[in-house]
């Protein structure tokens, strides 16, 4: 949880300031924030990154699930636990939100509230997308990897290049994902990638069997056909494979598209495998050079 | 085995360690049945939820009540997602309704009671059962749906219960059951080939992935 920024939402002046004290007291190294109304917490969201949101359910400006649903929309990879005495909350509009519920009096519900937070946090036990199992890790690795992107940056875009010759694609890309966004660090074509991690097809490509995902058609996959942004980006076909560091984080995702259906063939997926190793290479490359600089 | 494992007297599975979950992959009826053997055929002390998409709350209640007459009722609580408005409870079993199996905001929240106020009736630890996973497939989007199932597995990790989701895989894609799979810790599948149902686990570590024999 270090370095995690948890904000604490309640009307209720000693609620919040008693919720925010057992937060700070549980986790060393934890930011917290408080906001007293829906605003004052979109307004906090909008200034500051935060990882899990704990907020009542009745404010005057609107409620918790009112939030939770504009921290969906705005905000994929925080995490949303509602902690209200209610128990009464009108979900039929919210059906998608999809939170965590605490019940304020309920017996052990601050020991239950703070093992969900520690959940909803590092783990990402809220996202709606593949989470590897060593997520923080990861992350962090692909965090170090985004400081480099300048180095990086002429390797891959001769890298995209030839893979779009190779392919016979329309496009290519090396995108790193972070917490809660894909990032391209180069492209080759016009494709535009999603930049949400929810939304991409690389945060599946670094779950998938041997870190490589074929997808002949978006349309016809259930995980992707709903997806707006790959659909409006006219990502109709796509082949991608993980990049690894030395220490086996898959950090970003080598990938080509197509605007047309088009089946893989065990070659091809052998072949993007070749591909995202020699990513890997550069990025070790670029690490060793920077240590050396140092 | 720790006392905080989950056991399954009479099936060949080793105890599940607390806080994980396990997706039980099969044709719909017999994925469903083995999921209750899971959470109903264990230690009477533990407390099931039960969430169910396409049986009334009151049918799973009279369903369970024949097939595991030692139960006790007062420590099971059941989530009824089927949207079938409830002719009067005819069971000691406590009973959500939730207005459909889409409103997964609904369940999340409707679970999360139950599971409190087994809690104040002294029940320790929770065996949850989703069934299924299936139904919510045909119209719910599927990042949705992988939300519901991160956000259950948070749930069941945190308090260290034990976890258990059915899917029909033969209802969808191949990468669905995948991806929904890396989710949880384990996987069960089952099938029935002959006159008794077969199981082979996949996860949890020392199985060798080969199909046996079980008595449902």
């Amino acid at each position: 949880m270090e370095e995690s920024v948890v904000l604490v939402v309640d009307g209720d002046e000693g609620t919040r300031l008693q919720t925010a004290e057992l937060v700070r007291g549980e986790f060393e190294g934890v930011s917290v924030l408080t906001a007293n109304s829906v605003a004052s917490a979109r307004d906090a969201l909008e200034n500051q990154s935060v990882d899990v949101i704990v907020t009542g359910y009745v404010f005057p400006d609107g409620n918790g699930l009112e939030l939770a649903d504009h921290v969906r929309e705005r905000y994929t990879g925080t995490g949303c636990i509602l902690y209200t005495n209610s128990e009464t909350v009108d979900t039929d509009s919210f059906e998608d939100v999809v939170v965590e519920f605490v019940g304020k009096e309920t017996p052990d519900a601050e020991r239950t509230l703070l093992a969900l937070i520690e959940q909803a946090g590092p783990d990402q036990t809220q996202a709606a997308h593949p989470v590897p199992a060593t997520e923080g890790a990861r992350h962090d690795a692909a965090e170090r990897i985004r400081d480099l992107e300048q180095r990086l940056s002429p390797a891959f875009d001769e890298l995209t290049t030839l893979a779009v010759d190779h392919f016979g694609a329309r496009s290519a890309a090396v995108t790193l994902i972070l917490r809660d966004r894909q990032v391209p660090v180069s492209d080759s074509g016009t494709v535009t990638v999603p930049t949400v991690r929810e939304h991409s097809l690389a945060t599946h490509t670094i779950v998938s069997d041997g870190g490589v995902m074929a997808v002949p058609d978006t349309r016809a996959d259930p995980r992707f056909s709903g997806t707006e942004e790959i659909q409006s980006a006219a990502i109709r076909s796509y082949l991608g494979a993980a990049i690894e560091t030395a220490g086996g984080h898959a950090v970003g995702v080598i990938s080509v598209y197509d605007d047309e259906k088009r089946e893989f063939t065990a070659i091809d997926r052998r072949e993007i495998r070749r591909f995202s190793a020699l990513a890997g290479e550069i990025i070790r490359l670029a690490e060793g050079g920077e240590r050396s600089e140092q | 085995m720790s006392s905080d494992d989950f056991g399954f007297p009479g099936l060949p599975i080793d105890p599940i360690p607390a806080g994980r979950t396990v997706l039980v992959t099969g044709p719909s009826r017999l994925a469903s049945r083995f999921a209750r053997e899971l959470v109903f055929g264990g230690d009477h002390e533990d407390g099931v939820i039960f969430i169910s998409t396409s049986t009334t709350g009151n049918t799973v209640a009279t369903d369970t009540r024949i097939a595991y007459p030692e139960l006790d009722f007062s420590r099971f609580g059941i989530v009824d997602a089927t949207g079938q408005t409830r002719a009067g409870s005819e069971t000691a079993a406590r009973i959500e309704q939730v207005s459909s199996a889409a409103d997964l905001t609904g369940i999340s929240i409707k679970n999360s009671i139950l599971a409190s106020h087994l809690k104040e009736s002294g029940v320790d630890r929770l065996r949850t059962c989703f069934d299924s996973l299936s139904l919510l497939l045909l119209y719910t989007n599927f990042r949705t749906i992988m939300r519901f199932v991160h956000t259950m597995d948070g749930r069941i990790a945190a308090t260290d219960g034990l976890g258990v989701f059915v899917l029909d895989p033969s209802m969808h894609e191949p990468q669905v059951t995948y991806t929904l799979k890396s989710v949880c810790d384990g996987a069960i599948e089952v099938r029935q080939e002959s006159a008794t149902p077969d199981i082979r686990i996949d996860g949890f570590g020392t199985y060798a992935r080969e199909w046996e024999a079980i008595e449902l």
